[in-house]
């Protein structure tokens, strides 16, 4: 792979090589021209600082850990604004993508439960860390917005195919509810969102289980993708259409048919299971996933991604059994998910090359997928990189 | 297309169309496979300056005017200015093709008036995003072989445009040889401002339609080029292709390139930026492009369908922007024509909004209906471009206002807004009757701000306390239209200082295109 700073000298030497082969030879000078490239924010929780492609330092975290040590709220919420930071693009950040006005979406992944298991019913996988995204994660871009004054309501939203809410279940918790076994310093969602509120009364903070949001059938924008929806349509929840700007947090999880699932994977989860099941089979039939996700994606393209937190999946994710826990301390930022996803796909030991996905959503115009054409800001992608065990065959399938 | 049957369609030959009544206005369209041409080819053929050629001259030949040809519309010794879309040109990372009109086209319609009509000059005008080479700015400056380059100078090379070659200073020298009685001469319509004694650049205030509409914009004077304001004789050039902001940019939209970029330039970016800033309303610039298209309204136009762009203008970097039809078209009805390339990319004309405006200046008609079609049949030509990812149609504008929502519908207040978006601020509710040409399945788009009830034909369609950020079609739901009227209500309580509300009936694909067959009245 091409370093970054490999990469930008290159474009110097292309004109001296254009000169010598005789080629027409076209430039334009643009003093104040729109930077397309996008940022990428990475911050391992051991981050020191580094320096910008041109020798400017780009100053560390102030209390560096190890990758693989426990971290506090406080450590995760310093990784992830520096992240947010480092991903900054000259036309926007997150505090200006975000209007003061916004319904502002976050969509976690919160495809298990902690707490349940098989005994509870078919579709419940047993909960291990990685599986779901990181609690501190979503509080501390929800805190950043608050901060900012950005968002007159804020809503986190998902839709298992694993669990239901205890109104409906009534079982003994849901991924609402629950505070995973402390894993997240006892934090749940429900009490997040009690908390926030109580602190912000002029901000509206609430939870749509999207499964069971309201929803109407319509084809996605554009060209579908996946190969048994000939129609292209999906049930899209309210929530996804009418809201104006949708945050997609997901952990680095191995997923055994896709590769990988990112920030995009995580779309799956605003197919409601009202209208698809649990597990939501009907939509397994539409397509492969990768172009199901796709479809799902071009309903509301994320305006802001972040991919990591704490602890990651390898193996046969996106859950166990056959994805194991994998620890490793890393943000992943930036407002392009397809940017975003292929960072963490490289952080994750993947060749974004070899991922449909990315390759699909790049084609579809909705961000570049090639890491050597990625501004990546904060630590190098071989800093942060650990190699996550692939699902089984994905190196033959690659 | 918009309701004119094949049937209909086969009776507006060329000779048939010699008979029409005079009032309307005729278009030509013409395909490179079109079989009266000397050497027809596929839609695919990348074509030849004599294939590009023979399908311009056909087009105007089949479009006519309506009082003689193109050429007896020219007077003798008049100054004859073509004005092509050549927004960026190659080195230009905004540059792709199918983002500026061939320089074929240009050519073939110099060609055409140097050859046919007696005219004293030919002057190509245009205003770019790049600097010109007596600008000794040195940003925004484009460079060929280390010289520096515009439009004048730059070699197109024999790639892209197969049969142009060389620069347009070559194609103006050699017609200047080839032609010695014609005056031929490129103006850069960015630098040809007026200026008063002192040598400021001056505004001019958009002139009073005959019909007494005037301005649009947010204010009414420009900065606008001399030239095209004072020729004799306008033709407009453009290349059809699709806009981020206002879905379409064709004859209308090329006017853009007629507002002064030196004036309307911000540091460092030689682009329109104040334009956009001073002239535009409800965050669109359609206002503005009808106003820039009021100093001279074409006299003619010839369209370059050859090569567009789907999803937006210049270059987005998708494999699959840039879409080949191979196609012409002529005429001297700009709203007409831009009503015709709508339809053919697939929008539909109703939806464009600067039409409506450039309609009602009395600029000409966006009701196909009323329009002479000539050569090829557009039904079977018209595709489905990419649209940009926000589009949406127009919204309704016809509305019924009441503070008593619960009174007569006969004593509600006919009001038309002049934007997509009502103001409902002391009023409690509004409604809008919708005629459907038979049943129809279409999805409602409502934007609010405050607390909102909508009913269609008395059943309750939508709940919503809106009080985060107001947009078009943030709230939406499939609806069943029934033959004939249709009645939707909708209560808006305002929970801020102000109540706002948009409606838009989309069709099943809920891709933001008004749906066909319905029509708003109040």
């Amino acid at each position: 792979m091409i370093g970054r700073r490999h990469f930008l000298g290159l474009s110097a030497l292309t004109g001296q090589a254009a000169r010598e082969t005789g080629k027409i030879e076209e430039w334009f000078t643009a003093s104040a021209t729109f930077d397309r490239t996008p940022r990428v924010g990475i911050v391992l929780s051991s981050f020191r600082g580094s320096t910008e492609h041109d020798g400017t330092p780009l100053k560390g975290l102030a209390a560096p850990r190890p990758v693989d040590a426990q971290l506090s709220y406080a450590e995760i919420d310093a990784m992830v604004r520096r992240a947010i930071e480092l991903g900054n693009q000259r036309r926007g950040s997150l505090g200006t993508i975000i209007g003061p006005d916004d319904w502002v979406v976050i969509k976690p992944n919160i495809v298990s439960c902690h707490g349940l298991g098989p005994a509870d019913g078919s579709s419940h996988h047993p909960y291990v860390h990685g599986t779901v995204t990181d609690l501190r994660v979503v509080k501390s871009v929800i805190s950043f917005l608050v901060e900012k004054k950005r968002g007159r309501r804020i809503t986190i939203a998902e839709g298992s195919g694993e669990w239901q809410p205890v109104e409906r279940s009534k079982l003994r918790v849901d991924g609402w509810t629950t505070d995973w076994g402390g894993a997240f310093g006892g934090l749940s969602y429900r009490g997040m969102v009690g908390d926030f509120a109580q602190r912000h009364p002029s901000v509206r903070f609430d939870i749509v289980d999207l499964n069971f949001d309201e929803h109407f059938e319509a084809p996605a924008p554009g060209r579908a993708h996946a190969a048994n929806n000939r129609e292209g349509v999906y049930a899209i929840p309210k929530t996804i259409r009418s809201c104006d700007k949708l945050i997609s947090i997901a952990p680095l999880k191995t997923h055994a048919t896709c590769g990988v699932s990112l920030t995009a994977g995580n779309y799956m989860g605003i197919a409601p299971g009202a209208r698809y099941g649990f597990p939501k089979k009907a939509l397994e039939e539409l397509g492969h996933p990768d172009d199901v996700m796709i479809d799902l994606f071009l309903h509301h393209p994320a305006d802001y991604a972040i991919a990591g937190g704490s602890w990651g999946l390898e193996g046969e994710g996106p859950c166990a059994p056959g994805g194991a826990s994998v620890h490793h301390n890393v943000i992943v930022a930036g407002p392009n998910a397809t940017a975003v996803d292929t960072v963490a796909a490289a952080v994750m030991g993947f060749d974004p090359k070899t991922l449909p996905y990315l390759q699909k959503l790049e084609r579809r115009g909705f961000g570049i997928a090639d890491i050597d054409a990625i501004w990546t800001r904060g630590n190098e992608v071989e800093q942060a990189r650990r190699v996550f065990r692939k699902p089984s065959g994905w190196e033959k399938r690659g | 297309m918009n309701g004119m049957k094949r049937r209909e369609f086969l009776a507006l030959t060329p000779a048939a169309g010699l008979g029409a009544a005079p009032a309307l206005p005729r278009i030509g369209l013409v395909t490179s496979g079109h079989a009266r041409l000397a050497r027809p080819s596929s839609p695919e053929d990348p074509l030849d300056y004599q294939r590009v050629r023979d399908m311009v001259w056909k087009a105007i030949e089949y479009a006519g005017a309506r009082a003689g040809s193109l050429e007896a519309k020219i007077r003798p010794g008049s100054r004859v200015v073509i004005k092509p879309n050549i927004v960026s040109i190659r080195p230009s990372s905004a540059y792709r093709l199918g983002d500026i009109t061939d320089p074929r086209v240009t050519r073939a319609v110099v060609e055409y008036v140097a050859r046919r009509a007696r005219a004293a000059r030919i002057t190509i005008a245009e205003g770019g995003s790049y600097r010109r080479l007596s600008d000794t700015t040195k940003d925004h400056a484009a460079f060929q072989n280390g010289q520096r380059v515009d439009l004048t100078n730059f070699d197109w090379g024999t790639e892209d445009f197969p049969g142009f070659g060389g620069s347009f200073g070559r194609m103006i020298a050699e017609f200047g040889k080839e032609f010695p009685g014609v005056r031929f001469d490129y103006i850069d319509l960015s630098y040809d401002a007026y200026r008063d004694a002192s040598g400021k650049l001056r505004r001019i205030q958009v002139p009073r339609a005959p019909n007494g509409v005037g301005a649009f914009g947010a204010r009414p004077d420009y900065y606008i080029a001399r030239t095209i304001r004072e020729c004799d004789f306008l033709i407009d050039v453009p290349v059809i292709k699709v806009h981020l902001q206002c879905g379409l940019t064709a004859c209308l939209k090329n006017y853009v390139g007629t507002a002064v970029r030196e004036a309307y330039q911000s540091p460092g970016l030689f682009n329109n930026t104040l334009l956009h800033r001073e002239h535009s309303l409800d965050n669109r610039i359609d206002h503005f492009i009808a106003d820039l298209a009021s100093f001279h309204p074409p006299d003619y136009c010839v369209m370059d369908g050859i090569r567009g762009l789907q999803y937006q203008e210049h270059n987005n970097d998708r494999a699959d922007q840039m879409v080949r039809s191979n196609l012409v078209l002529a005429g001297e009805d700009p709203v007409a024509l831009d009503a015709m390339a709508a339809n053919l990319i697939g929008f539909r004309p109703w939806d464009i909004e600067y039409l409506h405006l450039a309609a009602s200046r009395g600029m000409g008609t966006l009701d196909l209906d009323r329009a002479d079609l000539a050569g090829d049949d557009p039904e079977r030509l018209r595709r489905r471009w990419e649209k940009p990812r926000r589009w949406y149609g127009r919204c309704n504008r016809e509305w019924l206002l009441t503070r008593s929502p619960d009174a007569d519908l006969a004593a509600w207040t006919p009001h038309t807004s002049r934007f997509d978006t009502l103001d409902l601020s002391g009023w409690s509710a509004a409604a809008v009757r919708v005629r459907a040409e038979g049943h129809r399945k279409a999805v409602l788009w409502v934007g609010a701000q405050g607390r909102l009830g909508a009913t269609l034909n008395g059943e309750t369609l939508m709940r919503e306390e809106a009080r985060t950020s107001y947009r078009v079609g943030q709230f939406q739901k499939p609806v069943e239209l029934r033959p004939g009227e249709n009645l939707l209500v909708f209560r808006l309580e305002a929970l801020s200082e102000s109540a706002r509300l948009s409606v838009l009936l989309t069709g099943p694909r809920n891709d933001g295109d008004t749906v066909e067959g319905i029509r708003w009245s109040a």
